[in-house]
């Protein structure tokens, strides 16, 4: 099935991306993740790995077996849950430390947590579809463009998001210096 | 190859270039918002003002070694006020190591903070450790946080070789910082100054 195939590469995509995120630029997501205050300092460094290392095995698995797909669903939703946790502490303005191609940094909004619990639903429908065991040539290359172009739409959302952060905290610095 | 299939091919064609051209727009009107408007570190009024020479002062950093501000130096110093309480501060600590690589030859990082009793020493001396900062240029002072008024954290002070402080505000982000620095080679006291006298 390509429609399985594409969402599958689609997934693997983003979990490259959050990987190379990780590994690149460790000590910023180190400092980034020790903001969520959810672990205890010694542990930051070991998570920023461990996390590293889940997502590399997501994005080689996800192709080929379901237990991957199940492993970048529970990633998914752990880290919907660590924003959601620091949004009721009122912890808004700390990096949500979530990788993005091009755009800029963005502070944490409910609207990641939906981001997340809609790819962790993307996965599951995944789980559901037939794994892609023999496919033609021709399903593969309508995959690989369904996934392109997936991926290009999330990167436009993604843009989206961090364009609205900015007018908002524009609107605030206006406001405020027009106090003075 | 019927008509069905013709068209379908024609659509997800009609798809791709529509997506690409939803997120090059995007993507444009991020690259505006970031160049058009930088977001400027937020000035303070409090403390000497941009173009004065600072008093000099001597100080020691955590690494027993004398460290001297303001007066005449080789080079530029960005002395930035930081807390291992501040979150936002450790999220600026890799973009100021960078600079410090970049930059090394013209800027010279300064970290500074104060401590009341041995314990807060201590934490900051773990501060230093987890995030391998030299020790040698990190101070513990209150006058020197008094001198600047700095209220809030982080908080980034530029003075030049002659002593003289060059930009001074509350960096928030790694742009604000950047935008001090900006504000230094264009020879302005903030970048909100600049954009006033443009306009």
């Amino acid at each position: 099935m390509s429609i399985s195939l594409a969402l599958r590469l689609f997934l693997a995509t983003l979990f490259a991306r959050a990987a190379w995120h990780k590994l690149s630029q460790h000590s910023s997501f180190q400092a980034e993740l020790s903001a969520y205050r959810l672990l205890p300092v010694s542990f930051t460094l070991p998570a920023v790995y461990g996390l590293a290392i889940t997502e590399i095995f997501c994005t080689l698995g996800l192709l080929f077996f379901n237990t991957a797909i199940v492993v970048a669903m529970t990633l998914l939703v752990i880290y919907g849950l660590a924003i959601a946790i620091n949004l009721w502490r009122g912890n808004r303005h700390i990096d949500c430390g979530c990788a993005s191609w091009l755009s800029p940094r963005k502070s944490l909004g409910w609207a990641l947590v939906l981001r997340n619990f809609l790819l962790a639903l993307l996965a599951f429908i995944c789980l559901s579809l037939p794994t892609p065991a023999s496919i033609s040539t021709g399903n593969v290359l309508f995959a690989l463009l369904i996934a392109f172009t997936l991926w290009l739409l999330y990167e436009s959302i993604e843009q989206v998001m961090s364009n609205a952060q900015q007018y908002t905290q524009w609107k605030k610095q206006f406001s405020s210096r027009s106090m003075h | 190859m019927d008509a069905g299939m013709i068209s379908q091919i024609a659509l997800w064609i009609v798809v791709c270039v529509l997506s690409l051209l939803v997120f090059a727009l995007m993507r444009q009107i991020g690259v505006l918002n970031e160049r058009v408007f930088p977001a400027g570190a937020l000035m303070t009024t409090n403390g000497p003002s941009v173009g004065e020479a600072i008093p000099v002062g001597t100080y020691t950093s955590l690494g027993n070694t004398a460290v001297v501000i303001g007066g005449m130096q080789n080079q530029d110093t960005l002395l930035l006020f930081v807390s291992p309480a501040c979150p936002v501060c450790k999220t600026l600590l890799p973009y100021v190591q960078s600079v410090a690589k970049a930059e090394n030859s013209s800027t010279q990082i300064i970290l500074a903070s104060d401590a009341e009793n041995d314990q807060e020493q201590e934490q900051h001396r773990q501060f230093i450790k987890q995030y391998h900062l030299p020790a040698a240029q990190y101070l513990l002072s209150r006058p020197l946080g008094l001198a600047f008024r700095v209220e809030k954290l982080p908080f980034a002070v530029i003075i030049d070789s002659r002593g003289i402080l060059r930009a001074k505000g509350m960096v928030n982000s790694r742009e604000h910082l950047e935008s001090l620095f900006e504000a230094q080679t264009r020879g302005v006291a903030s970048l909100q100054d600049y954009l006033l006298s443009q306009r």
